[in-house]
């Protein structure tokens, strides 16, 4: 199965070995991190990031797929750089707005954060599998039935992609024109968009006889297919996680009292 | 160095450390959030198949449907087609979980306006959408009818009548120097960011005839087109739209202002940079994007889902536990 693999990339480095529920709790650490310490830490946390997909060997894929925030970035820069409310501090004037150090640096302390939680959510996905992270969440009492619905969206957004490709292709064959005049383009989102949502709609009912015919809503205790190695280190290192996200957490507390 | 001195509610006019009541509205804010998650998830239980394997597809087409949206920086979303649907066919509270799923899902996906904890933020709001689909389906707005020739003609009328009258008399009864908002004159800073809607209020005598005739005219032809194309059945799924979108919107702007500074990377930022250079807090611009975007966005998502219902078969609709709410009543 093509599409059940998403966003994994096949590896056995040292971030493929660890535990699912132990990279989850990297993952919460880190955006816990990156909203609490002050905008230095942010970098340290860029930095650790990018050297850890570094040793993993993942660098290369990680700046790749980078590319999906670089908007979000640019848009939080020039926003804030030129519409902050309040500034004062004039760095160059641009005709009606000017660039102001207030709005650079709320901009760039934003971007940062932003950018931590952009790199770290990419390297979870590239070093798990999404199969594993389920089996590992049930194993630990999350619900089967949750745990499926999440598996089966992640898994079927890509699988949309390639039916949207199809339906172009099958529409193209009988004489549907897709170039031309903007009116012409959303002319044709009507026979590309209809069959894609009905079709996937009409699939709901083949696989709910389908679950309903393997005993899906019986309710009954399941055994795993799949096998999660858990070794010691990640058991310690998930304490260790638990424990610092706590203490990170009442820092930031007591930081934004104290700025207040 | 551990002190717990700060740990206390700020007094009026204090200045060291303490809680702010913001700061303490945000957590009870997240608290509440946890604990509607957890109820949801207990709810999750009691789904049927049929509604459990409709999730999934519901929530690949928000995120197909939004991702879309993001990446041609339109001022508009269209992220809830899906948690609409959910929350018609299978219920409020199925359609709560769809939108906070689909939303926290797109954020850990490697596609335009995923791969940044945005979305996941915004999960809240898509829990109400849902939730207000559910519970505006249970009223039966989103049954096909069939058509009835004088309630056309009736709903045709009504809408010149209201052209007529909310242009021209509501706005001088809101906001005349003696009308019920008159207040709201920008003398309180405090007051809605101290804004001023006097000048809502068009104290000319000349100006008044004038929106009057607009508004006559404006209702009129809304109205000819309702008669001619038989869209009352359209109407109230409008309406639902709209009231929903204002509810999101009142919603997502403390959380774009307060987590992002009203920067959220869609196409929606031109709009927040166009109210802020035109004076507005960043509150007031997140909010009036909002105002701009969700319920125009919301209506036509809710069109979308009505005409998706009226093309599926009637055995895909019936299989879900509120199917029965949106085929036509049998005579």
């Amino acid at each position: 199965m093509e599409a059940a693999a998403g966003y994994f990339r096949p590896g056995s480095g040292w971030l493929h070995r660890r535990h699912p529920t132990t990279k989850l709790l990297a993952l919460v650490w880190l955006l816990v991190a990156t909203f609490v310490l002050p905008p230095l830490g942010s970098v340290v946390l860029i930095v650790a990031v990018v050297a850890g997909a570094a040793s993993a060997g993942l660098l290369a894929p990680l700046l790749r797929a980078s590319r999906v925030g670089l908007f979000l970035l640019a848009s939080i820069l020039v926003v804030n750089g030129f519409f902050y409310p309040g500034a004062r501090d004039v760095l160059f004037g641009l005709g009606p707005v000017a660039l102001t150090r207030e709005g650079l640096e709320a901009g760039l302390t934003f971007a940062l954060r932003i950018l931590v939680a952009l790199e770290a959510s990419l390297l979870f996905l590239f070093t798990t599998l999404a199969d594993d992270l389920l089996e590992a969440l049930v194993a630990r009492g999350v619900n089967p039935r949750l745990a499926y619905v999440m598996l089966a969206a992640m898994q079927l957004v890509p699988r949309l992609q390639g039916r949207a490709a199809a339906i172009l292709d099958a529409q193209q064959a009988r004489g549907l024109e897709v170039g031309g005049s903007l009116r012409r383009r959303f002319g044709a989102l009507v026979p590309l968009i209809g069959p894609l949502v009905l079709g996937t709609l009409i699939d709901v009912r083949e696989r709910t006889f389908a679950l309903e015919a393997r005993g899906f809503g019986s309710g009954l205790p399941r055994t795993a297919y799949r096998i999660v190695a858990d070794p010691t280190g990640d058991r310690l290192l998930r304490w260790v996680l638990v424990a610092t996200i706590g203490a990170l957490l009442f820092y930031g507390l007591a930081r934004a009292a104290g700025a207040a | 160095m551990l002190s717990f001195d700060w740990l206390h509610m700020c007094a009026t006019g204090e200045t060291t450390a303490c809680v702010s009541v913001d700061e303490l509205w945000w957590i009870v804010v997240g608290i509440v959030f946890l604990a509607a998650v957890a109820f949801l998830a207990r709810r999750a239980r009691d789904f049927s198949t049929a509604t459990l394997s409709l999730m999934p597809a519901a929530i690949a087409i928000n995120i197909a449907a939004g991702a879309l949206m993001f990446a041609l920086h339109l001022p508009l979303y269209l992220d809830s087609i899906g948690t609409v649907l959910v929350g018609v066919l299978a219920g409020p509270w199925a359609g709560a979980m769809t939108g906070i799923l689909a939303n926290f899902i797109w954020s850990f996906l490697p596609i335009p306006g995923g791969g940044n904890p945005v979305s996941a933020s915004f999960a809240p709001v898509a829990g109400v959408i849902g939730l207000m689909a559910g519970l505006w389906a249970r009223s039966g707005i989103l049954r096909l009818r069939a058509h009835d020739e004088r309630t056309t003609r009736s709903v045709a009328f009504a809408t010149f009548a209201w052209g007529w009258l909310v242009v021209g008399g509501l706005l001088r009864l809101f906001f005349a120097p003696n009308g019920y908002f008159s207040t709201v004159d920008g003398s309180d800073p405090t007051l809605l960011g101290g804004a001023n809607l006097t000048g809502l209020a068009l104290a000319d005598a000349g100006g008044l005839y004038l929106t009057w005739g607009i508004g006559a005219l404006g209702g009129a032809a809304l109205g000819y087109v309702i008669y001619r194309r038989q869209l009352v059945s359209l109407l109230p799924v409008w309406f639902a739209g709209g009231v929903t979108g204002v509810v999101a919107a009142a919603m997502s702007a403390p959380i774009a202002a307060y987590v992002y500074g009203g920067v959220t990377g869609g196409g929606t930022d031109a709009l927040v940079a166009l109210f802020r250079s035109a004076g507005l807090s960043i509150f007031q611009a997140s909010f009036a994007q909002g105002l701009t975007s969700d319920p125009l966005d919301k209506t036509i998502s809710y069109t979308v889902v009505f005409i998706i219902l009226a093309a599926l078969p009637l055995t895909v609709k019936t299989l879900f536990p509120r199917g029965d709410l949106v085929v036509p009543p049998t005579p």
